[in-house]
């Protein structure tokens, strides 16, 4: 595969992105400090805040943006539906679900299996929504309503659950459903990397099944496409994808949404293209996000959620507002 | 080598395909007419796979359709839709290049038979020197051919066509026909709906008519189009005479009996 020019230059403005958010905030440091320590310049000597804080902190930033990139890719082929993500479908909200309710009720669980809480969340979410989508066949527009009320849903049984259950700290899972990385280290790293690395190979080797989905459910099936299977098959993969992200850094909300928006409009829709500058996109606004609220406002972290929310919702008003003809499902 | 459907029981909402038998024999150019809503458009959807079928049996040379996958009959049999989506911004031959995706691994890698395909599809459309245009700017008729290339590079020996001439001016319908006539003639099996009877009537050698969800008549168009039959599915009064230019039939309505409908 050739390289696209334009991917390189998203790769090389993910870089910068990473370093500058290496160098900022409650302690500013040099980009030589920074170079130095990622390569050992000085020798073994480590700067502490780099090694241990920043640079997990911003790898899992640049990862789960992608994941969510990707999984709002797909979701928006498969269902024909340019207004879908996995926060708007209700997949986020699912999987914030699924963690809230684990964590609460077995205080005990270790940290790895908040994954698999997210992922069984999420995946009730999805389910929903997908059988909607196939047996009644409802129009885009309902369908984003359903998932939006879904979403709703989900987040008052969150919500009821912190409230009732007793002698649990409100602040943690609040400062978590917002969508932050504060505080977050290489543990989470390290649980969440291989299974993601794994989803973005195998999304990357069905972008051919996806262009087919693209032409349509019509066009696909005269065209040899399995188009129910191969759709709840993608589905799955958008569903760990987001969970994997969610159980990580919480619910970050828009990326799902803005990052394939952005990127069809930079190198159009092939997913050949579409997908790798999709995650770049997704990658660079998370860590950016994440990175910005550390130094607006110091010394309060604000959650890199709530900045992604802030660009995002009116993107999506806006894109509601282009978005006059509807697509066929 | 014949398309068999046998007792057909298919539909949507509260329309239904009721007990719907027909042959459509290899190597033919055959037509589907009738009223709107009489079930042309279904009975392709059905034959396709994408509806599915309550009752009876599609049969290709003897073999179930159904029991054939998706994969191997989209092999046999290619299909043009009424509103065929081209994805913003692609281009001719990106477009066509699907058709080969039946004949292709799940990563789509084109080898040189599928680009002799693609080449070939393109040439016989007349659009081989725009491969490198985007779809969205092309005109009606263009747009058109485009997709009927998709349909060839698919290399399936059937053809079926949602209304091909639909939404295109006078000009194109016929260039459309003239297309599907000649690719009928190198030997594409072409089942198409068509609105226009005299069109039918002039390009296909089998007219298939239907009426609420049954097929009511089925042959040759001399034999078919008769003032008995415009007015029995159309509800109309009409004189049937030789098409001055190619002798084939045509319709002039009388007057209209209304209501019938």
């Amino acid at each position: 595969m050739r390289l696209d020019v334009r991917i390189a230059v998203l790769s090389i403005i993910l870089i910068v992105v990473l370093c500058w958010s290496l160098m900022v905030g409650a302690v500013p440091l040099r980009v030589e400090i920074v170079l130095n320590t990622l390569f050992e310049l000085d020798g073994p000597r480590q700067n502490f805040i780099i090694m241990q804080s920043r640079l997990p902190r911003s790898l899992l930033a640049a990862l789960t943006g992608g994941a969510l990139a990707l999984s709002g890719a797909i979701v928006q082929t498969i269902l024909s539906n340019d207004l879908a993500s996995p926060k708007i479908i209700g997949i986020n909200s699912g999987a914030a679900l699924g963690v809230i309710t684990a964590s609460l009720l077995l205080p005990t669980l270790p940290s790895n299996y908040l994954s698999l809480a997210a992922a069984s969340g999420a995946a009730l979410a999805a389910g929903l929504v997908f059988l909607l989508f196939e047996l009644r066949a409802v129009s885009p527009t309902r369908l984003i309503l359903i998932g939006v009320a879904l979403g709703l849903f989900f987040e008052a049984i969150v919500n009821f659950l912190l409230i009732i259950l007793p002698n649990t700290s409100v602040s943690g899972p609040l400062i978590w459903l917002s969508g932050s990385l504060w505080g977050l280290g290489w543990s989470n790293l390290t649980t969440i990397w291989l299974p993601l690395t794994v989803l973005f190979a195998v999304t990357g080797l069905l972008s051919y099944r996806l262009d087919l989905l693209r032409l349509g459910r019509a066009q696909a099936v005269s065209l040899g496409v399995h188009v129910r299977r191969e759709r709840l098959a993608l589905l799955t993969l958008a569903t760990l994808l987001a969970a994997l992200s969610v159980s990580a850094v919480g619910v970050m909300g828009f990326v799902g949404l803005m990052a394939p928006h952005l990127a069809r409009a930079l190198v159009g829709w092939r997913h050949q293209l579409l997908l790798p500058t999709a995650a770049l996109t997704g990658a660079i606004l998370v860590t950016f996000a994440d990175t910005v609220g550390r130094i607006i406002a110091p010394p309060i972290e604000v959650s890199a959620g709530i900045l992604t929310a802030f660009i995002g919702a009116p993107f999506f008003i806006v894109i509601l507002l282009r978005n006059r003809r509807e697509v066929q499902p | 080598m014949s398309l068999s459907l046998r007792a057909i029981r298919a539909g949507y909402n509260e329309f239904r395909l009721r007990d719907v038998s027909l042959d459509i024999h290899a190597g033919s150019f055959t037509a589907l007419i009738g009223p709107n809503g009489c079930g042309k458009s279904t009975l392709l959807k059905v034959i396709l796979q994408l509806l599915r079928l309550e009752q009876g049996r599609i049969t290709l040379a003897g073999q179930s359709l159904a029991e054939l996958g998706p994969r191997h009959l989209a092999r046999q049999i290619a299909y043009l839709p009424q509103h065929p989506v081209a994805p913003p911004g692609i281009t001719v031959e990106d477009l066509v290049s699907y058709g080969r995706a039946p004949h292709q691994n799940f990563l789509g890698h084109r080898s040189r038979v599928d680009q002799f395909q693609i080449n070939y599809a393109l040439e016989r459309v007349g659009m081989a020197t725009q491969g490198k245009e985007r779809v969205d700017q092309l005109s009606g008729g263009q747009r058109q051919r485009v997709f009927i290339a998709l349909c060839l590079a698919q290399d399936a020996p059937w053809i079926l066509l949602d209304e091909p001439t639909s939404f295109l001016d006078i000009k194109h319908q016929y260039e459309t026909l003239d297309l599907l006539a000649e690719l009928n003639r190198d030997g594409k099996t072409c089942v198409a709906v068509l609105h226009d009877i005299g069109q039918a009537a002039r390009y296909a050698d089998c007219l298939v008519v239907m009426q609420a969800g049954q097929v009511i008549a089925q042959g040759n168009p001399e034999s078919v189009i008769t003032p008995e039959l415009m007015s029995t599915v159309y509800g109309v009064d009409a004189h049937i005479y030789a098409d001055p230019v190619t002798g084939t039939r045509a319709v002039a309505l009388k007057s209209n009996r209304g209501g019938v409908d």
